[in-house]
């Protein structure tokens, strides 16, 4: 049969049917295919029958539409008898993956993940977060919009399902490589993330390939997998000279993983060129040995220039531009550089630098920018470098300091106190400055006490008589912090603090509670439960009346299940919505124990 | 009481808001009293609400398998999210109270009863009377519909596809809402979804093919519609068809009942379910959960579908993947072409066993040559199913370049392409996903399909079988 005439007859078909069966009256393309038609018709039938058709559809006349349709019919019925169904050629293996991810998600639990994974709009992340929580993310039909997910817009998403990726076997890593576009962007720095993850060492021949005709950012992704491998040092030390920064920058800090010469000499070329500040990560993480003493030279060099500016004025203020301003914010780059090093090398050097505290303490840094909250000169720079070092000597040089420059070196004193010595020889020596007339003195002491505060995991045995300290300065933040056991002025001030300040915000009124708790104080749930009660019977209208109930109920697992009794007698008298969160709470907390 | 699993609840879940919620109700402790009555058929629960006082919800299992669930809540989902968290209380093994079973429930339970045994289809002796005139008279207008039909399709072809504009498709539109006062709806719904592609296409040249296949679907349902309808009219008893769907595809819904009594009935069947999907219809604006089963008995591959309209989608059942066997009684089968649709009232789970699935396996058709003969024999009937399912079984599945391909023993081979219209997810790269071994003398579940711009007919992976596992590609 000739299929060719068939489909020809079917194209004009097609044809007539967009243009309008009116035209198909003497159509020169139909009646062209009809001899043809009518010869294969002598043999085949079904020819006859659409030459036949044709016939009709051509000739002038009404009901053309009929006969166009019925012409169609026919056309489409052989076309779909005599569709091409095989294919021709050798028949591969399918390339397929290791892995073996096969699970029994339903479409209920499956389709939404999909759907977040591969469609915009707001409220994906939850989904997909909720699924990573149940372990409903391990399916193989998630392989293919998980890889779409990789270029979401939505950049936690893109996260997301990269953290997803890593969640199947090695076997995925052919399909990462058949995916991986060179010349793309974050999605193709994520993937060649996940090929770092999976095989940080067998896939060097992708690196170097990437690295040399990738985008910037898979070149960057490419510097970052090549840095385990020791042989590339020579590539990193030529990149530093690379023409995009990103590439210095990535060339830099693959370069401090490695301890040698030319390495250190790299990182130093670039710390006093152009690149100062992206090689300054790179500076302080190395552990070439030659780096430190290179460093320790220039050091030496720039403190003695620094001491050799004139004291015309009194301070230098910070965004003051004078030509020797370029100097001091060299030097606080050093001092940074300095951060974590050891040695006795570093330590006479620092120890240099705290003889010369007047000078120093003189000179700040011009940049806004940088974050010196407490090193915010360069010589309380070089002290907290020295603090850094944690070694005896550093800290005990440290310790020796008090008195001398507490203007200047107080913090740092007491911070090293904290460290080396006694309590009772702590309190005995620095709990004067606490309550002393001189604001900055009591500043200093508080500061690092609060400081304590925000690392609650860290345990630090201190002299029971801060307390008093604390409570004169009236720090309940702190006294919450250290309040010993059954101490009977800590709790009297909590209690007093709680009474003063009704109104205060619920993470101050849990911080409060928790330092209840440390003292040991046995009627917490008795506070607790009058302050639900205020809570519930308070303005319910407050809009953020629910929410500041759910904040208070997240604490009660402080004080234990025993709350849920109190909260279920509670929960009686509320209104429906009050109750159920009410009685998630008694529900976490009875299965809590 | 038939044991309750998680499954179980999902199965009667209407939609997985109400899986999460009726969970929630028993994280939160929302139930304050629970009962069983001393036989376990039936299960209490008062639940805290929104309201002033507690909902009282149960399920009773006096027909087991399929439990009727109560509850005073003004919800319209049936089961709401208070009977799935008693479900769920019951599950995770709270305490409940042994309690006589309420009077209004046995009461119930009497109606239901009575209701059962007089609708129970399987009583049915006599068939069921139809008032005749007044069936030949809707008839009559069904074939005056069909006349209105061909009238717009013709009006089409006439002016040509190139000319159809805001204005024809507003004209359309009127058109096609005439349909509905014919009792024509499914002839209504195609025009709807042709409309739909020159509404929802900018570039009309891509959809041009597909307009062509339901100008000619509409025109065969004129044609074979007004035979049928002159026959059945003609028929002093009225009959319907029991060898094609046309007289579903003219808008007639089957009953059960009837079904029966043409013997269009199988008892006792396992079904194994090898595919489930919704779609969104726009033109029926109604959610279509399809399911494709096979029969464990004959190896029959099976079409379920529910119905689900956009306003009602709270209030309807959400159909599910389903991975167990279902046992059913009575199925009941429409009338239709390869992959017939099918029905049921009762059914019961079990978990699928090694067995089954060689029994699945085998059931394959191993000859390709007959499948695509078959195939080719339904799709080139415009009225027909242009989707059908077939069960193979591959000596091999392959690549021949970029395309994957099936091959049987013999060496005759099928096209596995994901469907040209996109009205499935994507399946076929999936294969790459599934270990070498398996893509070796194995069973698949494939929807055969053709492009009518590139004249190919291929198939689109749904399902692999092995001895040991049932993979689903989709869901």
């Amino acid at each position: 049969m000739s299929i060719a005439l068939i489909c020809d007859t079917q194209t004009e078909v097609r044809r007539l049917l967009i243009a309008g069966s009116e035209l198909a009256a003497g159509d020169f393309r139909l009646l062209k295919l009809l001899p043809g038609l009518k010869k294969a018709g002598e043999s085949v039938p079904v020819f006859a029958r659409v030459a036949e058709c044709i016939e009709k559809v051509v000739e002038p006349g009404q009901g053309k539409a009929e006969r166009l349709l019925d012409l169609a019919n026919i056309v489409n019925a052989i076309i779909y008898t005599q569709g091409e169904t095989s294919l021709a050629g050798e028949i591969q293996d399918v390339d397929t993956l290791d892995v073996n991810n096969v699970t029994h998600l339903s479409y209920r639990q499956l389709s939404p993940i999909i759907e977040a994974l591969s469609t915009k709009g707001s409220g994906r992340y939850e989904i997909i977060k909720a699924a990573c929580e149940k372990g409903t993310c391990n399916d193989f039909r998630l392989i293919n919009p998980l890889f779409a997910a990789l270029d979401d817009g939505y950049g936690e998403i893109a996260c997301l399902a990269q953290e997803m990726l890593k969640g199947y076997d090695r076997g995925i890593i052919p399909l990462l490589k058949n995916k991986l576009d060179l010349n793309g962007g974050t999605s193709a720095v994520r993937i060649l993330e996940l090929i770092s993850f999976y095989d940080s060492i067998g896939e060097k021949i992708l690196y170097v390939e990437a690295l040399e005709k990738g985008s910037i950012e898979v070149r960057v992704a490419a510097i970052n997998a090549l840095k385990k491998f020791p042989e590339c040092e020579a590539t990193f030390l030529e990149l530093v000279s690379d023409r995009k920064k990103e590439i210095r920058e990535a060339a830099l800090n693959a370069l401090a993983h490695f301890n040698s010469l030319e390495a250190g000499n790299g990182l130093f070329r670039a710390f006093k060129g152009k690149d100062r500040q992206i090689s300054m990560w790179a500076v302080k993480n190395s552990k070439a040995a030659i780096l430190l003493d290179l460093l320790l030279e220039e050091a030496e060099q720039v403190l003695a220039a620094v001491l050799l500016i004139p004291q015309k004025q009194e301070k230098i203020d910070a965004g003051e531009k004078l030509p020797e301003q370029k100097t001091v914010d060299y030097f606080f780059d050093i001092l940074e550089c300095l951060e974590g090093k050891e040695g006795e090398a570093v330590f006479s050097f620092l120890k240099k630098c705290l003889e010369h505290i007047p000078q120093l303490a003189r000179f700040k840094h011009s940049s806004n920018n940088r974050n010196f909250e407490f090193a915010s000169t360069l010589a309380r720079s070089a002290a907290e470098v020295m603090l850094m070092m944690e070694s005896d000597k550093a800290l005990n040089f440290l310790v020796s300091q008090e008195k001398t420059h507490n203007n200047h070196l107080l913090r740092f004193s007491f911070i090293a106190a904290l460290k080396s010595c006694s309590p009772e020889y702590v309190f005995d020596n620095y709990s004067t400055y606490a309550v002393d007339k001189r604001k900055n003195h009591r500043q200093e002491i508080l500061s690092v006490w609060k400081g304590y505060c925000d690392i609650n995991e860290e345990e630090i045995i201190i002299d029971e008589r801060w307390l008093k300290v604390f409570i004169i300065n009236d720090e309940v933040e702190i006294v919450c912090r250290f309040i010993p056991a059954g101490s009977s002025t800590g709790i009297y001030y909590l209690l007093k603090y709680i009474d003063n300040k009704k109104n205060m915000p619920l993470y101050r009124y849990e911080m409060v509670i928790r330092g209840l708790v440390k003292a040991k104080y046995e009627k917490i749930s008795e506070i607790m439960e009058s302050k639900l009660k205020s809570m519930l019977t308070g303005r319910k209208s407050d809009y953020l009346y629910h929410y500041n109930l759910r904040q208070f109920l997240r604490m009660t697992p402080i004080i234990g299940a025993d709350f849920a009794m109190i909260l279920e007698k509670a929960a009686v008298d509320c209104d429906a919505d009050t109750a159920a969160i009410i009685q998630e709470t008694i529900y976490d907390l009875k299965n809590s124990q | 009481m038939v044991k309750i699993t998680e499954e179980f609840i999902n199965s009667v879940a209407p939609n997985q808001s109400a899986v999460t919620n009726g969970l929630g109700l028993v994280k939160k402790n929302s139930f304050l009293k629970l009962y069983i009555a001393p036989d376990a058929s039936f299960i209490m629960g008062e639940c805290k609400g929104s309201g002033a006082s507690n909902y009282v919800t149960s399920a009773d299992f006096v027909i087991s398998d399929s439990p009727v669930f109560r509850c005073t809540c003004p919800s319209r989902q049936i089961p709401c999210k208070h009977s799935i968290g008693l479900l769920y209380a019951y599950f995770q093994g709270k305490t409940f109270e042994t309690a006589e079973i309420p009077q209004d429930v046995l009461t119930k339970r009497e109606k239901i009863e009575k209701r059962n045994e007089k609708n129970d289809v399987s009583n049915v002796t006599a068939p069921k009377k139809t008032n005749k005139s007044a069936l030949k008279k809707k008839l009559t207008t069904q074939l005056e519909g069909l006349e209105l039909l061909e009238k717009i399709v013709t009006g089409i072809v006439q002016a040509g596809l190139g000319t159809i504009n805001a204005k024809t498709i507003k004209m359309l539109e009127e058109q096609a809402k005439q349909l509905g006062s014919y009792y024509l709806t499914f002839p209504q719904f195609v025009v709807r979804d042709f409309i739909l592609l020159f509404k929802d296409h900018e570039n009309y040249e891509q959809v041009y093919s597909r307009a062509i296949d339901q100008l000619l679907m509409l025109h065969g349902l004129y044609r074979h519609g007004t035979e049928h309808l002159k026959k059945r009219i003609a028929d002093s008893e009225l009959a319907l068809a029991t060898n094609s769907s046309i007289d579903e595809q003219l808008g007639h819904v089957w009953q059960l009942t009837e079904l029966k009594e043409l013997g269009m009935v199988e008892t006792d069947v396992d079904l194994v379910q090898l595919r489930f999907y919704c779609y969104s219809n726009e033109a029926r604006k109604e959610f279509i959960d399809t399911g494709t089963w096979i029969n464990l008995k004959s190896g029959k591959i099976y079409e379920s579908l529910n119905y689900r309209p956009f306003k009602a989608k709270k209030y309807i059942r959400e159909d599910d993947s389903l991975f167990s066997v279902l046992q059913v009684p009575e199925l009941f089968a429409y009338p239709g072409d390869i992959n017939t649709r099918v029905r049921w009232e009762q059914s019961s789970l079990r978990e699928v066993t090694q067995s089954d699935r060689q029994a699945i396996k085998a059931y394959g058709q191993s000859s390709f040559a007959q499948v695509i003969k078959t195939v080719k024999g339904q799709l080139k009937n415009p009225l027909a199913d242009k989707f059908p399912m077939v069960l193979l079984t591959f000596s091999r599945i392959g690549k021949i370049g970029d395309c994957f391909v099936a091959e049987d023993a013999t060496g005759q081979r099928i096209v596995l392409a994901d469907h040209y219209s996109g009205m499935e997810p994507a399946s076929t790269e999936l294969l790459a996903f599934i270990r070498q071994e398996k893509l070796h003398n194995n069973a698949l579940l494939v929807g055969f399909h053709q492009n009518p711009d590139t004249r190919k007919l291929c198939a689109q992976p749904m399902c692999l079988i092995t001895d040991t596992e049932i993979i689903r590609l989709l869901f």
